[in-house]
C-alpha cells in the first residue's frame, strides 16, 4: 500500500515538472516584425506618409505589446494595429499576423534632412519571480526608420483597378431606380494630398451614344495611402449589354481611362446562373476515325435547378466540321455536372471542339479544346484505334470494302456455278432430249 | 438450239469473266486509291499536326502579387509562409497537351538547378524534396493556368527570390519562364526565459552568472539591444541598474571587467550577433541560439524580494 502510493507521488512529481517544462516552452514568445526597416523618402515639412510592417509571433498566448519609437523624429509617428489607432498598446492574437500602419507626420517647422532612429514593439512582461532576486525579461523587436523631409512636391495617382460589383445584378435589387456600383481602388504616391474626380458615361451596345453621366469628386486622399472607393450610379437602363467608361483626373489632367462591359437582366434572372467550367476530351491525339468522347463541365451556381445541354461545333480551319450536342442534364444548385459528347473526326488536322452550356434560357461564356487528327493511313501498324462506322451518309474504309467485295465476288461465283451445274442436262437427259 | 446452248455457255463464262475482272479492277482501284492518296497527301494535304512544344509567358507570371509590387514577408518562427506562383502556359496543341508543371523557388545565392536548402532554395512539384505543389487549372483552348505553393520557412533569406515555372506536354516537350520578387527582412527572436532568477542572495553578494537564451527565428542577422529597471525591493531599497551586468559572448563573472552595466536607455549588446537558422555554424533544422550572460550584485541596504525588468529586443545588424 505504502508502495503503491509512494509510486503515485513520484508520478504526481513528475507530471508537475513535465507540465512546467512545458509551460516554460509554451510560455517563451516569439516575435517578429517585416520588414526589418522602414523608409519614409520625400516626406513634405507638414506632409503625411505611411508604412505597413507585419507583427507576428508563435506564442500560444495573447501577447501585450507596446510601441514606441525613439530618436530625433520620435514624436512625429503614430500607429494603426488594423484599422485601430494605438496610442501605445495593443494585443497580439495568439499564433497570429498583425499589420501594424506606421504613420509619419514631420512638424511643419523642421529643416530638411534625413532623420533616423528605432520603433521597438516589446512584450510586456507577466512572469513573476518566486521568492529571492530576479528580473523579468522583456523580449522585442526594432526596426529602424529614416524619414526623410523635404520641401519638393510631386503629384502621381494611381489606380488600381475599376470593377462594376454588382454586374447583371441592377434588377436584383427590386428598385425601380436600378442601381450600377463602381469599385475603385486608388493610390496617392506622391508626397501631396490629393482629391482625384470620377467621370462615368453609361454607353449604348455600340458605344456610339452616351446614354447616362455621372462625375463625382473624391475625398482627399493622403500621401502614400491606398484606398478603396464605391461609387453608385442609379440608372434607368432597359434589359440589354452596355459599356460603362470610367476617367478619373485630378487637376483637370485625365490619369486613368478604361471601359467596362456589364448587363442589365431580366428581374430575378440571377437566381438561374451557371459556369461552363471547362470542355475536355477524353483523348487529344487521335487518327481520323476514331471517337472522341467530348466532356462539357457545367456548373449551376443559381439558386435554382436548371436543365443544361451543352452545344458546339468541331471547327477546323475555321470550317465548321461537325456539331456537338449533349443530352439534356439537370443540374442542381452548387451541383457540377459533366455533359457528354461524341465525335468522330473524318479529316486529318487540328481542330477546335468549341461550345456553350444553354440553360433556362441563357448561355455560359465559350469554352474550348484542341483536339489533334492525324491520317488513319500515318498509324503506325499494331497501333488500335477505337473507330465506327459513320453514322450517315459517309463511307467505309478502305479495308472494309474489300471484304464486302470479295464476299460478294465469291458468292456470285458459287451462284453461277450452282445455277450452271443446275441447268446443265445430264447425258441420258441430253441424248433424250428433242431438238428444237 | 445447240447454237442457244453455246451461247448460254458463253453467256456465262462471259458474265463471270466480267465480275472477276471487275473484282480485280476494285481491288487495283483500292489499292490505286491508297497509293494515289499518299501521293496527294504528299502534294497538297499538307496537315502538319506533330507534337509543338508549350509556352509561358512571362506577362503573364504572378509571384505572390495580391497587391502589386508587395514585399513577400515571412512570419516569426513559422515554417508555413505560403508562397505562390503562378502563370498560364499555351500549347498549339491545345490546353489538356500540357500535362505537368513544377517550380523551383531560388533565391540570389542559389540557382534553379540548386540544391534544395530552406535558407534559399525550394521546390514545388516535382520530387521527393518538393514541400509545396503545382496544379493545373480549367483551360480553354490552348491556354491553362498554372498554380505552384511552397511553405517558405522563416529563415528563407531575404533579398531577391526567381519563381521558375516549368511546364511539360505529353510529348515531354517544355518551357519554363520567371519571374522575381523580394522576400522581405523578417526581424525575429525567443528568448526561452521569462525571467533570470538569481535566488536568494545576501547584501554585498554577488551572483553567480546566468544564461538568457536567444533563438532567431528569422532570416536576418541579428544583434540585441538591451536596457532595464532597477530591481525594486518589496522590503527595503533597491538594486540599482549599476549593479545589474551583462556579457554578449561568454560567462563572465559579476567582478569581470568584461561585464557592462544594465542602462535604462538601449545599447547594443557587443560582440551579440546571430545568424538565421540553417546558415553555419547551424544545420538546416538546429535552431540558431546563443547566450547572453547576466550578473547581480547586491548592495548592502536592501532586504526582501528585488525584482525589476531586463528587456532584450532584436535588431538586423
Amino acid at each position: 500500500m505504502r508502495k503503491t502510493l509512494n509510486a503515485w507521488v513520484k508520478i504526481a512529481f513528475l507530471s508537475v515538472l513535465l507540465f512546467s517544462a512545458s509551460y516554460n516552452v509554451f510560455s517563451a514568445a516569439s516575435i517578429g516584425l517585416s520588414p526589418g526597416a522602414a523608409k519614409f523618402e520625400g516626406v513634405l515639412r507638414g506632409g503625411y506618409a505611411e508604412k505597413t510592417i507585419t507583427l507576428s509571433t508563435s506564442s500560444e498566448m495573447p501577447l501585450n505589446c507596446e510601441i514606441t519609437a525613439t530618436g530625433p523624429a520620435e514624436k512625429w509617428f503614430s500607429y494603426r494595429a488594423g484599422n485601430e489607432l494605438v496610442l501605445k498598446e495593443f494585443v497580439l492574437n495568439p499564433r497570429s499576423h498583425q499589420t501594424i500602419t506606421i504613420m509619419v507626420a514631420p512638424a511643419d517647422d523642421v529643416p530638411n534632412g534625413v532623420y533616423e532612429g528605432y520603433i521597438t514593439v516589446v512584450i510586456k512582461p507577466n512572469a513573476s519571480i518566486s521568492g529571492g532576486m530576479g528580473s523579468q525579461i522583456s523580449t522585442g523587436v526594432s526596426l529602424k526608420y529614416s524619414v526623410e523631409v523635404s520641401d519638393v512636391e510631386h503629384k502621381n495617382l494611381v489606380v488600381n483597378g475599376v470593377s462594376i460589383t454588382n454586374d447583371a445584378t441592377t434588377e436584383e435589387k427590386g428598385s425601380s431606380a436600378a442601381i450600377l456600383e463602381f469599385s475603385i481602388n486608388v493610390r496617392n504616391d506622391g508626397n501631396v494630398r490629393l482629391t482625384p474626380k470620377f467621370h462615368i458615361d453609361l454607353l449604348s451596345e455600340d458605344k456610339g451614344q452616351i446614354l447616362q453621366s455621372l462625375e463625382q469628386a473624391d475625398k482627399l486622399i493622403l500621401p502614400t495611402t491606398s484606398q478603396d472607393r464605391l461609387i453608385s450610379f442609379p440608372h434607368n437602363l432597359t434589359i440589354g449589354k452596355y459599356w460603362a467608361k470610367f476617367t478619373a483626373s485630378v487637376d483637370d489632367q485625365i490619369i486613368y481611362e478604361t471601359v467596362l462591359p456589364f448587363e442589365v437582366l431580366e428581374r430575378g434572372s440571377l437566381r438561374v446562373r451557371g459556369t461552363l467550367v471547362q470542355v475536355s476530351l477524353n483523348k487529344i491525339w487521335v487518327y481520323t476515325g476514331e471517337i472522341v468522347e467530348i466532356n462539357a463541365s457545367f456548373k449551376n451556381d443559381g439558386v435554382v435547378s436548371t436543365p443544361v445541354v451543352f452545344k458546339g461545333k468541331a471547327l477546323l480551319d475555321g470550317t465548321v466540321e461537325g456539331l456537338i450536342e449533349s443530352d439534356e442534364v439537370e443540374a442542381a444548385p452548387g451541383e457540377t455536372v459533366d455533359l457528354a459528347t461524341y465525335f468522330t473526326p473524318k479529316k486529318p488536322g487540328r481542330y477546335t471542339i468549341t461550345g456553350k452550356a444553354s440553360f433556362s434560357k441563357k448561355q455560359s461564356a465559350e469554352k474550348s479544346s484542341i483536339l489533334n487528327v492525324r491520317d488513319i493511313k500515318e498509324k503506325p501498324v499494331g497501333e488500335t484505334v477505337s473507330t465506327v462506322p459513320e453514322p450517315s451518309g459517309g463511307g467505309m474504309d478502305n479495308s472494309s470494302i474489300m471484304v464486302v467485295a470479295v464476299v460478294l465476288l465469291v458468292a456470285v461465283i458459287v451462284g453461277l456455278i450452282l445455277w450452271n451445274a443446275r441447268k446443265k442436262p445430264s447425258k441420258k437427259d441430253s441424248a433424250d432430249s428433242p431438238e428444237e | 438450239m445447240k447454237l442457244n446452248k453455246m451461247n448460254t455457255g458463253k453467256y456465262l463464262i462471259a458474265s463471270t469473266s466480267i465480275l472477276i475482272a471487275m473484282a480485280i479492277l476494285m481491288f487495283v482501284s483500292f489499292t490505286a486509291t491508297s497509293v494515289f492518296s499518299v501521293n496527294n497527301d504528299a502534294f497538297n494535304m499538307t496537315v502538319d499536326i506533330g507534337n509543338t512544344g508549350p509556352t509561358i509567358d512571362s506577362a503573364t507570371m504572378l509571384f505572390n502579387d495580391s497587391v502589386a509590387g508587395a514585399d513577400i514577408q515571412l512570419t516569426a518562427s513559422s515554417d508555413t509562409n505560403i508562397v505562390s506562383c503562378n502563370a498560364t502556359a499555351s500549347d498549339v496543341n491545345g490546353w489538356q497537351d500540357i500535362v505537368s508543371a513544377a517550380a523551383t523557388f531560388y533565391h540570389t545565392t542559389s540557382t534553379s538547378a540548386g540544391l534544395d536548402d530552406k535558407n534559399n532554395h525550394y521546390r514545388a512539384g516535382n520530387g521527393s524534396l518538393a514541400v509545396g505543389s503545382c496544379n493545373l487549372g480549367s483551360g480553354s483552348g490552348n491556354t491553362v493556368p498554372v498554380v505552384c505553393q511552397i511553405y517558405l520557412e522563416h529563415e528563407a533569406t531575404n533579398g531577391t527570390w526567381t519563381c521558375n515555372i516549368t511546364v511539360n506536354d505529353s510529348g515531354s516537350l517544355n518551357a519554363w519562364n520567371t519571374t522575381t520578387n523580394t522576400v522581405a527582412q523578417l526581424v525575429a527572436m525567443t528568448v526561452y526565459n521569462d525571467t533570470i532568477a538569481y535566488g536568494s542572495m545576501s547584501p554585498n553578494t554577488n551572483s553567480s552568472t546566468l544564461a538568457a537564451n536567444v533563438t532567431n527565428e528569422g532570416n536576418v542577422r541579428i544583434g540585441v539591444n538591451v536596457n532595464g529597471t532597477a530591481m525594486v525591493c518589496n522590503v527595503t531599497g533597491s538594486i540599482p541598474l549599476a549593479n545589474i551586468k551583462y556579457n554578449g559572448t561568454s560567462a563572465e563573472s559579476y567582478a569581470s571587467g568584461n561585464m557592462v552595466a544594465l542602462t535604462g536607455s538601449a545599447v547594443q549588446v557587443a560582440g551579440f550577433t546571430l545568424v538565421p537558422q540553417g546558415i553555419a555554424p547551424f544545420a538546416d533544422d538546429q535552431n540558431a541560439t546563443l547566450n547572453t550572460y547576466w550578473a547581480i550584485g547586491v548592495p548592502v541596504g536592501v532586504k526582501g524580494t528585488c525584482t525589476g525588468t531586463v528587456t532584450v529586443t532584436a535588431i538586423a545588424v
